[in-house]
């Protein structure tokens, strides 16, 4: 019986996934908190947090295996797996069947291509600024001053849609405070809104090669309104786990049950 | 030990040349300080001749970009400055963002090349000297004919194009042969050398030697990396500016016998997964390569390296320069960089390709993601990433070190 965790440090929210390997395996708990500028301190008090619910200690854990921009530098493990594999990992623990998965994050988003094995063969990463990531949605929201929980909803209620031609944050959030001026219904450039995410989401995803079952993570998978307009422009279903934020962290933590297992191999 | 080179002040050069004493007692210096191994050496040697040659009293000056053939600069006993290479240099040293800050008045647009954007920079920050002559080719580079004419309009110096066609026929030879003939009797002109053919013959001599160590040390490098792959992105720059001169010859023989006495020693670095570099790559100090080391990564070969002209016919001087700057194949259309690409990965038995992105590099970055789709449907795991040679504010490193880690699992 072995317990092992998965930490992935993002840049908006840090998530940690704790598992239990007995003859299959079980998500015991996991948690998920914003970074803020200390991600290795915010990991730590997560872990510690979960250990104190299910009454472990540090040293019943096998392996803490570390994912996202903050897995370089922290103190609890060296071992570390980047957020493309282990989002492919957690991906295919739900969704057997998948072959492609769209994770947006608050600052990344990744399209990733994965074999009938699970195993990563393409991935694509958006360009260096924020466009069609969770960051462009935050800034959005504050413009439109709007909750970001309210996205789907609205977005649903939409008559029209408003196209948002600027990809760059930025000036997106002046065109958005124009159009509010010129007296266009904020349901309508909600929608707008979040048919730009999906259209950038596409194209990082047409540079892999789309091939179903589709499954989308990360943290904007839980706006019903992005999911309605990339399923649109892909004219596809897409998939999505229960809690799409804490797939890389569970991924992390199925990599280290194989990095020990591959550990335990050597040794034996 | 590592020197600030990021105080230098322009008139640094100037100055280390103008005193008979000074010029020895810097190279003293660098030598004792940098401890450098025999390719370094020669470098530090060719570097100051450079200096020498073009910070002097009445010395005449040549700006030319890296696709013309410098083998007619050195039969003239011009040592060219290459301000492509000079870009890289300052990126090096440290005063790259400087000249980028500089050059906003009058380079607009951030959307060009940075390293010609820098370039300009230098010129107005005065660390290059005022040009007698600039030459420059149209291709592949798009940017050299307006940051040298740029260069022409800041400093003076007369402004000369070798219009090189898109196509390799027996008309296009013959033309780009006259065009390099006439920039060569111009210069050869203005500067008063006699027997300048045959000094022209000499220098394609010592190109052709040169040519020979290269191609013996690419050769070498199959059986194994001795030297980081990272480092051969920075002998380019002696790629592009070297042959035709005898450090040319000095150089690629250092880089040969080095190689073959590491090789003999069995001094291997501990490669775990071998890759193959299309482009150049960042010339600021980063820890990029350290790092990616570190995962067992390193570069077996690069586009950059490949000699993919032929040996010159000294006997048809014009005809072999034109040949070589007609058949650059690394800075090329994608079918000849795909090529390429595969004689290389199959050569040096690379797991995956790295293909770099210059920022505003129409050529380079133009066709990247064709050339990542060729490769990738004939099995060859390939990633391409956007950054900058010389601005290193257009380099997110944690960005592209998730990228490249990422690729790295993918091969493994």
């Amino acid at each position: 019986m072995k317990y092992f965790m998965g930490v992935d440090i993002g840049s908006v929210s840090t998530k940690v996934v704790l598992i239990h390997v007995n003859e299959e395996i079980k998500i015991v708990a996991s948690k998920v908190a914003p970074t803020g500028v200390r991600g290795n301190e915010v990991a730590n008090k997560l872990i510690d947090e979960i250990l104190m619910e299910v009454n472990l200690k540090r040293e019943d854990l096998s392996l803490i295996l570390a994912t996202g921009y903050g897995r370089i530098n922290v103190d609890f493990t060296d071992a570390t797996k980047t957020e493309i594999s282990c989002h492919a990992k957690g991906a295919k623990y739900f969704f057997p069947n998948v072959h492609t998965i769209i994770d947006i994050g608050g600052q990344d988003s990744k399209a990733i291509r994965v074999g009938d094995m699970g195993e990563v063969l393409d991935f694509a990463m958006n360009d260096k600024c924020a466009a069609g990531t969770g960051r462009f949605l935050e800034v959005m929201s504050h413009a439109l001053q709007e909750k970001l929980d309210n996205f789907g909803v609205l977005h649903k209620e939409a008559k029209n849609m408003v196209e948002i031609t600027s990809i760059c944050t930025v000036f997106a959030e002046s065109e958005v405070v124009s159009l509010l001026a010129e007296g266009k219904d904020k349901k309508d450039i909600i929608k707008g809104i979040n048919y730009s995410v999906a259209k950038r989401a596409l194209s990082l995803m047409k540079r892999v090669g789309i091939k179903e079952e589709i499954v989308m993570t990360g943290g904007v998978a839980k706006n019903p309104g992005v999911v309605m307009a990339l399923e649109d422009l892909l004219k596809l279903k897409i998939s999505i786990p229960e809690h799409p934020q804490i797939m890389g962290a569970l991924g992390a933590a199925l990599f280290a049950k194989e990095t020990m297992e591959v550990k335990s191999g050597r040794d034996n | 030990m590592n020197l600030d080179t990021s105080k230098i002040k322009p008139d640094f050069f100037k100055k280390i040349v103008s005193k008979p004493y000074i010029y020895p007692l810097i190279r003293g210096i660098l030598i004792q300080i940098l401890k450098p191994d025999r390719i370094a050496k020669v470098s530090i040697n060719f570097s100051m001749e450079i200096l020498k040659k073009n910070f002097g009293k009445n010395s005449t000056v040549v700006m030319s970009n890296v696709f013309m053939p410098t083998e007619i600069f050195y039969a003239l006993d011009i040592y060219p400055i290459l301000p492509e290479v000079a870009s890289a240099v300052s990126a090096n040293f440290g005063i790259s963002s400087p000249s980028l800050y500089e050059v906003e008045d009058i380079v607009y647009s951030k959307d060009l090349c940075s390293v010609h954007r820098s370039l300009v920079g230098l010129v107005k920050m005065g660390f290059l000297p005022r040009p007698n002559f600039l030459v420059v080719t149209n291709q592949p580079c798009h940017s050299a004919i307006h940051s040298f004419f740029l260069i022409s309009k800041e400093l003076g110096g007369d402004f000369n194009v070798i219009d090189v066609p898109y196509r390799y026929d027996n008309f296009t030879l013959e033309y780009v042969a006259e065009s390099i003939k006439n920039v060569f009797e111009k210069l050869s002109k203005s500067v008063g050398k006699r027997n300048s053919f045959n000094r022209l013959r000499n220098a394609m001599f010592y190109s052709n030697e040169a040519r020979k160590y290269l191609v013996e040390a690419n050769e070498l490098r199959k059986e194994g990396v001795v030297i980081e792959g990272r480092k051969f992105l920075g002998y380019a720059g002696m790629i592009f500016s070297a042959f035709g001169s005898r450090y040319g010859v000095k150089f690629f023989k250092a880089l040969r016998d080095e190689i073959k006495e590491r090789l003999k020693k069995r001094e291997f670095l501990p490669v775990k997964k071998k890759i193959y570099w299309m482009h150049l790559g960042p010339y600021f100090k980063t820890d990029l390569f350290n790092w990616f080391n570190k995962k067992g990564a390193y570069i077996v070969f690069e586009e950059t390296s490949k000699v993919y002209w032929d040996e010159f016919d000294i006997n048809e001087p014009f005809l072999s320069l034109a040949k070589k700057v007609l058949s650059s194949t690394a800075f090329s259309n994608v079918d000849d960089r795909f090529s390429l690409a595969m004689e290389g990965i199959n050569e040096y038995k690379a797991d995956g390709v790295v293909i770099f992105n210059q920022w505003g590099c129409r050529q380079g970055a133009g066709n990247s993601y064709v050339l990542r789709k060729k490769l990738i449907e004939k099995g060859i795991p390939s990633i391409v990433i956007d950054g900058d040679l010389v601005d290193e504010t257009n380099f997110p490193k944690e960005q592209i070190k998730t990228r490249l880690e990422g690729f790295l699992e993918v091969i493994s």
